[in-house]
């Protein structure tokens, strides 16, 4: 409760003075690629930890990473995801132009992200997307594995760079601290306490990734509409008198 | 246009001498890379003759980075060649040593004598440095500037970082910043 009250007090200010909340936020499809019959599965419960770095990496931007439900696609033979030159006929191609034969999602401005076991066979692949266009593809084995099993941690932060425009050598990459540095330059974070702007400060997106990143179309603006002045006043009294109770419950126990 | 997040592997085996040529290390993936770990090798040479003073595993992800070695057979690792702060940042290899069952007959270790080893936390600490400021001027790997090199005695290791330079004593795997 203790920990609410700044909240409460921030939503209050807001309500009272009336000014819209604004935010963004990114929609992700992500999609478990499995064998034909469902019984190999590729992503394993550690996903949380990539989802809270990938968060923190994009709350630079005021980006909000909305995970949606799961779906799965059930053909080994994606298991090992072929990527190549990504033409017409090679599976990552396949599966990002088709989205919705293969688990994706219809909306067009949310970006789909196939989990397959590997890409093109290879250990050292840990990630592909399109740039400037809606398709991930994450080589699972190797991301979760990286680092002694600790996990190539912002790998899903930097495939999302890419679908919204940013490149390894743009908008100031290239520096071993960078989100969008090339895999092999990148310093990786062994844990969320080093990334930007805890630690080590590893990660970090320049303001011209943040104003290229905030221009695509996959950012949504998430708007909170204040409310009138006598329905935010009488919201404010409930949330007192809840206080209250709460205080008498605790002093009566 | 497509763009990825992968990193090339070293290649399946690479060598370094020392100054002299007496000694040679060698590193290699039995298994091209599938289980990311490395074997080391340490020869000593003499005109034709090849004779193997140590051989051991590395825990390294994909091996060490960088590889010196010394005329008097130390074998200075440093970081892993993935590029995260790792706790083998430096790791010095004395050629002879105390075996776990006992001094070796030969007086050689037969795996090498790991007589130091440093966490990349250790570094900024010797540099006076924020751990921050040396990533952000990393050239090669997580810390260093420049790749690292042998001081001209030849007892020693320096590496670049953050604009000073940290030794490493090839003899008791110490450090220090000049």
């Amino acid at each position: 409760m203790r920990n609410l009250l700044p909240t409460l007090a921030a939503c209050t200010v807001l309500l009272l003075a009336g000014d819209a909340f604004a935010g963004s936020v990114i929609n992700i499809q992500p999609i478990q690629i499995r064998s034909t019959d469902g019984s190999t599965t590729v992503v394993n419960p550690g996903m949380e930890l990539f989802e809270a770095v990938g968060d923190k990496i994009w709350d630079q931007a005021g980006i909000d990473l909305n995970f949606l439900s799961w779906t799965t696609v059930d053909d080994s033979s994606l298991l090992d995801l072929e990527v190549g030159a990504a033409t017409p006929g090679t599976e990552f191609y396949d599966i990002t132009t088709d989205p919705t034969s293969y688990g994706g999602s219809a909306n067009a401005l949310t970006i789909n992200m196939w989990f397959a076991a590997s890409l093109d066979a290879s250990p050292g692949f840990y990630g592909v997307a399109w740039v400037g266009a809606n398709g991930i593809a994450i080589g699972w084995d190797a991301v979760a594995a990286f680092n002694g099993g600790v996990g190539r941690l912002d790998t899903i932060a930097h495939e999302l760079g890419h679908n919204l425009g940013l490149g390894h050598g743009n908008f100031g990459a290239g520096g071993a601290n960078n989100l969008m540095t090339t895999g092999g330059s990148r310093s990786v974070p062994s844990s969320i306490g080093n990334v930007t702007p805890d630690g080590f400060g590893l990660d970090v997106l320049t303001s011209a990734q943040i104003t290229q990143a905030l221009s695509s179309d996959f950012v949504q603006d998430v708007q909170v509409v204040p409310l009138p002045a006598p329905v935010a006043l009488g919201l404010l009294g409930l949330g007192f008198v809840g206080l209250l109770n709460l205080r008498r419950r605790r002093a009566a126990a | 246009m497509l763009s990825s997040d992968r990193i090339d592997l070293p290649p399946e085996s690479r060598e370094a001498a020392s100054p002299s040529g007496r000694f040679v290390l060698s590193v290699s993936t039995p298994d091209a890379w599938k289980s990311k770990t490395a074997t080391a090798e340490l020869v000593e040479v003499d005109g034709d003759e090849r004779r193997v003073v140590w051989t051991r595993k590395l825990p390294h992800e994909y091996g060490p980075r960088f590889t010196l070695v010394t005329d008097e057979g130390t074998v200075i690792l440093l970081d892993e060649w993935i590029n995260v702060a790792s706790s083998r940042a430096i790791t010095v290899i004395h050629p002879s040593g105390i075996h776990p069952s006992g001094i070796h007959p030969s007086g050689i270790h037969p795996s090498g004598n790991v007589i130091a080893q440093h966490a990349f936390a250790a570094i900024p600490e010797v540099l006076w440095i924020p751990g921050r400021e040396l990533v952000a001027a990393a050239r090669h790997g997580l810390w260093m500037t420049n790749p690292p090199t042998l001081g001209d005695d030849g007892k020693s290791v320096r590496a670049e970082s953050g604009g000073r330079t940290l030794v490493i004593d090839a003899a008791d795997g110490s450090l220090r910043a000049e």
